[in-house]
């Protein structure tokens, strides 16, 4: 039986989904985060550049392009086959995680339909 | 340069030399197309986040990489830290008796020390350093047995004023042993190094070195019998300790929290072990404000361990 891998941070995870679609440097991978999360991931640069060292180093995520934009380097990201499986395993976690509650939810409504007097 | 660029680039120093080589222009970047262009100040939050995460990188928390290769850390940074405040502790008497032999010391000064105990220790640490924890452990456990035989050996002084124990040679060691420091330093470090023979080997060995440094100031610091740790203005001093340790140290890396708790708790059982054997000598009597605030310490460092233990979670998945 395989180990089941420990659940994602949500920085983490909101940093994969948005380089889910292309290739994105530093600053669109935190605006795309952002826009993802509804505003709730606001990553700083420090918290961002650890989890994409992070993810590079176990193989999730690597360099796509290196330019130079005003004289400093600029590096896009994307999205590698194992990191694209992690983030659906996540995923997938996490819909069954809420379908717990949601399934709850809609039995007690329903037998409180059928106690409740007619 | 802007002077906003300007404090960006001096914030970016907390990371180390090579790191910056590699990421800072690109960091930069994404900070200021970040910031707000008005403004003139980093936001607070944005610094902290840089200085962390360059001590991070510093203390090598990045190549942890994994729980296992965390425990493996700490539990190598707590041992070293407890046999460094071993050396530390098992040396003081025999510093002192040499500070007594310099123009002006008083030659009625009484501590005792046995030499074997600190040089067993110093080649513990050696050894433990190279990751050779049995030979590490089978000198720790060494060590403890030259407490003993001094104990054994040397009449200890402070029991000189019971004289009804005089006779009971096992009573007597049984008390005087656990109020040493040093040798709950022996005993804690080598249980640390049990589990230490059965792991394997962690790739991030090094980044131990500039945590060691940071356990040694926290020995020299941290109160003890030389620097009078009977004292009442002591123990307040214990507490910010641990607080520290808990707070500032779990957050940065956790292996810096387990490994100051473990130093504070080598110091502090001794001192529980005295109230005790008071107990035993002269009977219960009500708490004073002292228990209460042994107590108060012993509950610090539970807290700051279980604080160590969720930030370790965090750690390795930031």
């Amino acid at each position: 039986m395989t180990k089941p891998s420990a659940p994602m941070r949500e920085p983490t995870y909101f940093i994969l989904a948005a380089l889910q679609d292309e290739p994105l440097h530093g600053y669109a991978i935190v605006k795309r985060a952002q826009e993802l999360s509804d505003g709730r991931v606001r990553l700083t640069t420090g918290t961002l550049y650890a989890a994409l060292d992070r993810l590079t180093g176990e193989e999730m995520v690597r360099v796509a392009e290196e330019t130079v934009v005003n004289g400093r380097a600029r590096r896009t990201y994307e999205l590698t086959e194992r990191g694209l499986s992690a983030l659906h395993e996540e995923a997938a976690r996490l819909i069954a995680a809420a379908r717990v509650v949601r399934d709850r939810s809609v039995r007690s409504t329903a037998a409180t339909v059928r106690t409740a007097p007619a | 340069m802007t002077g906003l660029e300007r404090r960006y680039r001096w914030l970016l120093r907390a990371y180390p030399r090579a790191y910056r080589q590699y990421r800072a222009d690109e960091m930069l970047e994404t900070l200021l197309v970040t910031g707000e262009t008005d403004r003139r100040h980093p936001r607070l939050r944005e610094s902290l986040a840089l200085v962390v995460g360059g001590l991070r990188v510093r203390s090598g928390v990045d190549r942890l990489g994994s729980r296992e290769a965390l425990r493996h850390s700490a539990l190598r940074l707590t041992a070293l830290s407890l046999l460094v405040c071993g050396v530390a502790l098992a040396s003081l008497p025999l510093l002192w008796r040499l500070w007594m032999l310099l123009p002006g010391g008083s030659a009625s000064y009484e501590h005792e020390g046995s030499l074997v105990t600190p040089v067993l220790l110093l080649l513990a640490i050696a050894a433990a350093a190279w990751a050779r924890y049995r030979l590490a452990l089978a000198l720790t456990i060494g060590a403890f047995g030259a407490e003993i035989w001094y104990a054994v050996a040397i009449d200890p002084w402070y029991l000189e004023p019971w004289t009804g124990l005089d006779t009971l040679l096992g009573v007597r060691t049984g008390l005087y042993l656990p109020m040493q420091p040093s040798m709950w330093a022996c005993v804690m470090a080598a249980l640390t190094m049990v589990p230490l023979l059965r792991t394997r080997q962690s790739g991030a060995t090094r980044p131990w070195i500039w945590l060691v440094v940071v356990a040694m100031a926290i020995t020299a610091v941290t109160p003890n019998p030389l620097n009078g740790w009977v004292d009442q203005l002591t123990l307040p001093v214990i507490v910010a300790a641990g607080l520290v340790a808990a707070l500032v140290g779990a957050a940065l890396d956790v292996r810096i929290s387990i490994a100051a708790s473990a130093v504070l708790l080598a110091l502090i059982l001794p001192m529980v072990a005295y109230e005790q054997n008071q107990w035993v000598l002269h009977g219960l009597r009500d708490p004073g404000p002292r228990d209460v605030l042994l107590g108060a310490v012993l509950g610090v460092l539970a807290i700051n361990l279980t604080v160590s233990r969720l930030a370790a979670r965090r750690q390795v998945a930031l």
